[in-house]
C-alpha cells in the first residue's frame, strides 16, 4: 500500500462525495470486461464470460484537490455488451455519461475502424452530464480515452493476424492493388489522440494515465474546471453547461499540463 | 484426359476452397475469436470437396468434361473427403480440445490418437445395425466408409429438414405473432435500471466496509490495549460481523447481477417480438403470412408422404423430372422429343434442388454458429466449433449425393453407383430419411407448441 494511503487510512475518512460515470464501449470480444476488472481489482481472471447487457464496476478514487486535501469519489465503469444483437436495447445505459473509454483489439484491425460507429451511436443516443459545447472536437461531447487491447498477441508492425482473408487482403494492399480501407478512424472523430496500449490478460496497463483521466473527469464535474489551454485561447469565455450539480465557485482552470508532451487524451 | 482438364479441375477446387474460407471469415466469424490457420484451411477443404461433388452431379447431366476426367474426379473427391472426415478431422478435433485445456503437444497428440482409434472402432461397429456392404471386400474401402458416413449425414439432413419444415411456417404466420405494448418494455427497462442502481449502491457499500475494516485492523495493530483477552474478544466480535456483512452484500450483488442479466434478455425478446409484430402489419408481412399457410400445407403433405413410404415400403424409382414431364405432356397432348428436353429439365430441377439445399444448409450453419458462440461460450472454443461444423458439413453433403441419386434419371445414376462401389443399399437411406424426418417434425411441433403456450401465459400475467 503506498505510504500516502497508509497515512490516509489512519485518519477518519470522509464519506465519498460523489461519483462519475464512465462508459466502456467497443466491439464484442475486444476485452472490455477484462480491462474493467483490471482497472478495479488490479488483475483480471483467465476466462471472462461474455457480457450480457451491462455490468457496472465501481472503483474508489482518492482525489487530490487544489488545496492539497483529499476527497473520495467513486468511478462507475459501465461495461456495455458489444454484441450486435443487442444494439436496440443498449441505449438504456447511455445516461448521465461523464466520460467514455473506447476499446479496440490490436490484433483485429476492423475493431478500430468500427470505433467510429460506436462514437456515432453514443453521441446520438446518449445523455451526457456537462457536455462540451458542440463546437468541441470529435463527435462525443465528453472526454474520452482510446485503448488498444491484446497488445500481447498483436502482430508486429506490418504483420497480420491469423485470419487468412485479412492476411490475403493485407498482402494485396501491400502490392498496391487495393487501397487500404481499414485505416485509423478519421481525426475528426478522435482528434489527435495516440491511444493507450494494454494487455488485460497480462495485467499490462498504464494505470497512471487512467487515474489522470478519472481525476480530470472528477475535476470537470465537481470543480468546474476543464477546458484545455488551447481551446481557451480560441474562445475566451466558454459557458460550461451546468445542468448537473456544480459547486458555486465555478472557475475556469487553465492548464491541465501533463509532464510528458504528448497528451494521451482529449478534453 | 488431358492437362487442360486437370488444370480446370484443380482451379475449380481452389476457387471453391477460397470461397469456403471467405464464407467462414466474413459470415460465420462474427465476433473476434482466436483463429487458427489450419482450422480455416480444413473448413475450406471440406467445403470445396463437398461442392465439387454436387458440381460433378451437374456435370453428369450436361457433360462438360470427358468421361475419364469425370470418373477420376469422382474417385479422387470421394477418397479425399472420406479420408478427411474419418481420419483427419476427428484427430485434430480431439487434439485441439486437449490443447485448449492446456496440455502439452505430445500428450495432446497421444490422447487424440487414442480417441481416433476408439472413434474408428465405434464407427465400424455402427455398421452392425444398418444394412451395409459385406466386409468381404475389405475393411477400409470407400463403400464401407461412405455407407456409415451416410447414416450420420442422412440423420442430420432429416433432423434439419424436419425442424425447418415446422420452423419456417411458424415464423411466417402472423397467427403466432404476439402483441407487445410499449408500456411492457418500458416497465421492464425501469426494473433493469433499478436493479443496476441497487447493485451499484451495494458495491459502493462493500468497498466502504472493506476499507473501514482495513483501517480498523491498521489501528488495531498499533493500539496498546488493555488485556490480551479483551483485545481478542473485540477483534473476533467486530471482524465477524463485518465479514458477515460483506459476505451478505456479495450474495446480494450476485443476485442483482443475475436479475439484471435476465431482465435484459427479456427486454431483448420483447423488442424482437415487437419488431415482428410491426413487420407483420406491412404488405410484405401479409405476403409472408400467405406464404406461411402454403408452406404449412406443404409440410403436412410431406409428412404424410414420408409416413406412407415408411409404412408401405414403397420408394418410387422414377425421378420427379420425368414424372413431371409425363404429366405435362398428358395434360397438354403435346408430342415432341421427350429425350432431348428431359435432359435440360432434369438439369434445372436437380440444379435448383442442390442450390436450395446448399443455401438452406449454410443458413442453418450461420444460425447455429451465432447461437453456439454467443451462448456464453469461451473465445477459445470457436476453433473446436468450426471443426465440428466442418465434419457435419462433409457428412451432410456426402449423404445428399446418396439421396439425390433418386432424383436423377436412370442414365445418370450409374456413375454414382459405380463411384461409390455398387454395394450400397440406396433405398434404405430414403426410408431412414423419411423416418427421422417425421420424428423430427413431430418433435419440432411439440417444441413450438410448448414455447407458444408459455409465452402466451407470460403475456397474460406479466411480471410486476
Amino acid at each position: 500500500m503506498p505510504p500516502s494511503m497508509y497515512r490516509r487510512a489512519k485518519e477518519e475518512a470522509l464519506p465519498p462525495t460523489g461519483q462519475v460515470r464512465v462508459l466502456i464501449v467497443g466491439d464484442a470480444g475486444v476485452g472490455k470486461s477484462s480491462l474493467a476488472q483490471l482497472i478495479v481489482d488490479g488483475s483480471c481472471g483467465k476466462d471472462v464470460a461474455r457480457t450480457i447487457g451491462c455490468t457496472v464496476h465501481v472503483k474508489h478514487i482518492q482525489h487530490t484537490t487544489l488545496a492539497n486535501s483529499f476527497q473520495d469519489f467513486f468511478v462507475e465503469l459501465w461495461d456495455v455488451s458489444g454484441n450486435e444483437w443487442y444494439k436496440d436495447c443498449r441505449s438504456l445505459f447511455y445516461s448521465q455519461i461523464n466520460g467514455i473509454i473506447f476499446v479496440h483489439d490490436l490484433s483485429q484491425r476492423k475493431t478500430k475502424s468500427s470505433l467510429q460507429k460506436w462514437a456515432r451511436e453514443v453521441a446520438s443516443l446518449g445523455h451526457f452530464s456537462a457536455p462540451l459545447p458542440s463546437s468541441g472536437m470529435g463527435l462525443v461531447p465528453v472526454p474520452f480515452l482510446v485503448i488498444g487491447n491484446k497488445a500481447d498477441i498483436a502482430p508486429k508492425a506490418g504483420g497480420s493476424s491469423g485470419n487468412l482473408v485479412d492476411a490475403a487482403r493485407h498482402w494485396v494492399e501491400k502490392q498496391g492493388l487495393l487501397s487500404p480501407t481499414d485505416e485509423l478512424p478519421t481525426s475528426e472523430t478522435f482528434p489527435g489522440t495516440q491511444g493507450l496500449r494494454a494487455a488485460a490478460k497480462d495485467g499490462e496497463l498504464d494505470m497512471e494515465a487512467i487515474d489522470d483521466f478519472f481525476s480530470m473527469l472528477i475535476r470537470r464535474r465537481y470543480f468546474g474546471e476543464g477546458i484545455s489551454t488551447y481551446f481557451s485561447s480560441t474562445q475566451s469565455n466558454i459557458p460550461v453547461n451546468s445542468t448537473n450539480q456544480m459547486p458555486s465557485s465555478s472557475f475556469m482552470y487553465n492548464g491541465l499540463a501533463r509532464s510528458n508532451s504528448s497528451s494521451r487524451y482529449r478534453l | 484426359m488431358n492437362a487442360w482438364e486437370g488444370l480446370a479441375m484443380a482451379a475449380s477446387l481452389a476457387l471453391l476452397g477460397w470461397s469456403g474460407i471467405w464464407f467462414l471469415n466474413r459470415k460465420l466469424y462474427r465476433e473476434y475469436e482466436e483463429r487458427r490457420a489450419l482450422v480455416q484451411i480444413l473448413f475450406g477443404a471440406v467445403f470445396a470437396l463437398s461442392c465439387n461433388l454436387l458440381q460433378l452431379v451437374l456435370f453428369e447431366i450436361v457433360p462438360l468434361l470427358s468421361p475419364q476426367a469425370r470418373w477420376l474426379n469422382w474417385k479422387l473427391d470421394l477418397y479425399c473427403i472420406v479420408a478427411l472426415l474419418v481420419f483427419v478431422l476427428p484427430y485434430y478435433h480431439c487434439y485441439l480440445v486437449f490443447r485448449n485445456k492446456g496440455s502439452r503437444r505430445e500428450r495432446a497428440a497421444i490422447a487424440a490418437l487414442c480417441f481416433l482409434l476408439g472413434f474408428l472402432y465405434a464407427f465400424w461397429r455402427m455398421g452392425v445395425h444398418f444394412p451395409m456392404p459385406s466386409p468381404d471386400k475389405g475393411f477400409f474401402t470407400v463403400a464401407q466408409m461412405v455407407s456409415r458416413v451416410g447414416v450420420i449425414g442422412v440423420s442430420v439432413m432429416a433432423v434439419l429438414a424436419g425442424f425447418g419444415a415446422v420452423d419456417l411456417p411458424y415464423s411466417y404466420l402472423s397467427l403466432f405473432i404476439r402483441d407487445i405494448q410499449d408500456s411492457d418494455i418500458a416497465s421492464l427497462e425501469r426494473q433493469l435500471m433499478q436493479a443496476l442502481e441497487m447493485g451499484i449502491a451495494k458495491k459502493k457499500k462493500r468497498i466502504l466496509l472493506a476499507q473501514s475494516e482495513m483501517r480498523r485492523s491498521l489501528l488495531k495493530g498499533e493500539a496498546k490495549s488493555t488485556s490480551f483477552f479483551s483485545r481478542l474478544v473485540r477483534t473476533v466480535v467486530r471482524s465477524v460481523s463485518e465479514d458477515e456483512q460483506i459476505h451478505n452484500l456479495e450474495v446480494e450483488i450476485n443476485g442483482l447481477e443475475e436479475l439484471s442479466r435476465q431482465l435484459f434478455l427479456d427486454i431483448f425478446e420483447l423488442r424482437k417480438a415487437k419488431q415482428a409484430a410491426i413487420y407483420s402489419r406491412t404488405w410484405r408481412g401479409h405476403v409472408k403470412n400467405i406464404w406461411g399457410y402454403a408452406l404449412s400445407l406443404y409440410c403436412v403433405y410431406k409428412m404424410l408422404r414420408s409416413l406412407q413410404s415408411i409404412v408401405l415400403r414403397d420408394t418410387g424409382s422414377v425421378d420427379p423430372a420425368t414424372n413431371a414431364i409425363a404429366i405435362f405432356l398428358r395434360i397438354f397432348h403435346i408430342n415432341f422429343n421427350v429425350a432431348l428436353w428431359s435432359q435440360y429439365v432434369s438439369l434445372a430441377f436437380v440444379g435448383m434442388m442442390i442450390a436450395m439445399s446448399l443455401r438452406g444448409f449454410l443458413q442453418s450453419l450461420m444460425k447455429f454458429f451465432s447461437i453456439a458462440s454467443s451462448g456464453g461460450a469461451r473465445n477459445s472454443s470457436s476453433n473446436v466449433l468450426v471443426l465440428f461444423l466442418s465434419e457435419i458439413m462433409g457428412m451432410y453433403f456426402v449423404s445428399s449425393i446418396l439421396l439425390i441419386r433418386k432424383s436423377l434419371a436412370s442414365e445418370y445414376r450409374s456413375i454414382i453407383t459405380d463411384a461409390l462401389g455398387g454395394d450400397i443399399q440406396f433405398n434404405f437411406y430414403h426410408r431412414w430419411f423419411d423416418a427421422i424426418f417425421v420424428v423430427s417434425a413431430l418433435l419440432s411441433i411439440l417444441l413450438f407448441a410448448v414455447q407458444y403456450t408459455s409465452k402466451q401465459a407470460d403475456d397474460k400475467h406479466p411480471v410486476d
